[in-house]
């Protein structure tokens, strides 16, 4: 199993993998654009798939927690990066470290 | 000049011809001829190097077969990488990246010779110095050592076996869309 997953994540993810080479060039020129005079004069949008996410989400008998993108549904979701900065917001909120994390 | 040293002096000379014929393929996209250059059962790996104490070169390179290296692989994801250049929507590689590949200091480490036959086996290790220019501004250049595995099969070498040995802990290149 572990060797399946080593060979898996060699072929899809990083700089090697299939799936991913792409990413660094375009997020690298993503970061970039944002510096830009007019970028900087409006919020970024990250409403795609926004009212779409499921609670309680079932797969093969497994429940996972929190809500979820279901990407059998939806076929684009910004879930995750509305999840980034709110939690990104809970940090910067925060008076102190107490609450930030689960105990 | 005799025999043994004649013999000696043609197989460097057959095996840097063959060197550089593969980097040729490779500049010049010719990816189909490449992936025929490598036998069925080719093993292509690449570790990753850590930082380590002088007193520690074990723990340099990550190991074949059992942690995550650049590259551990055979035939048929070589092969799938080629298809996938070749498909037109790669955008690492659309539009492709100008490559130019040197390869230098070829040293015949070891034959199968045994006797006067040719041998039909060697393991070669040269440096290489891989030179990649893309879109506008991306430039990398990749240093470091390689060594193979070649097999004389139907009268033609193939390569059963890469080892590639970069210079650089990070990649400081975005990809390895290319091939070392």
């Amino acid at each position: 199993m572990k060797d399946f997953l080593r060979h898996y994540y060699i072929r899809y993810s990083g700089p090697s993998g299939l799936t991913e080479q792409d990413d660094m060039e375009n997020w690298n020129y993503a970061h970039k654009a944002s510096r830009g005079t007019i970028a900087r004069q409006y919020p970024y949008n990250y409403e795609m798939g926004l009212g779409r996410g499921a609670r309680g989400f079932e797969d093969h008998g497994l429940t996972l927690p929190g809500a979820i993108s279901d990407v059998t549904q939806a076929n684009a979701s910004e879930h995750n990066q509305r999840g980034y900065y709110t939690r990104w917001r809970q940090f910067m909120e925060a008076e102190s470290w107490a609450g930030l994390t689960p105990p | 000049m005799d025999a043994a040293a004649l013999a000696r002096l043609l197989l460097q000379r057959e095996v840097e011809d063959f060197l550089y014929g593969e980097a040729e393929l490779l500049d010049a996209r010719r990816f189909d001829e490449w992936l025929a250059l490598f036998t069925e059962d080719v093993r292509y790996w690449m570790p990753m190097r850590r930082n380590v104490p002088h007193d520690e070169p074990e723990r340099e390179f990550t190991r074949e077969g059992t942690d995550v290296n650049w590259f551990d692989e055979g035939k048929d994801t070589l092969g799938r990488r080629v298809a996938q250049i070749q498909t037109g929507i790669h955008w690492a590689e659309e539009p492709p990246s100008r490559i130019c590949h040197m390869v230098s200091n070829v040293q015949i480490l070891r034959t199968s010779a045994n006797g006067v036959a040719p041998p039909s086996e060697v393991t070669v290790r040269c440096r290489f110095l891989v030179y990649r220019n893309r879109v506008e501004t991306e430039t990398d250049v990749l240093v470091g050592k390689r060594e193979d595995v070649l097999r004389r099969v139907d009268g033609a070498w193939k390569i059963a076996r890469r080892m590639v040995v970069l210079d650089q802990s990070v990649l400081l290149a975005k990809n390895l869309t290319f091939f070392i």
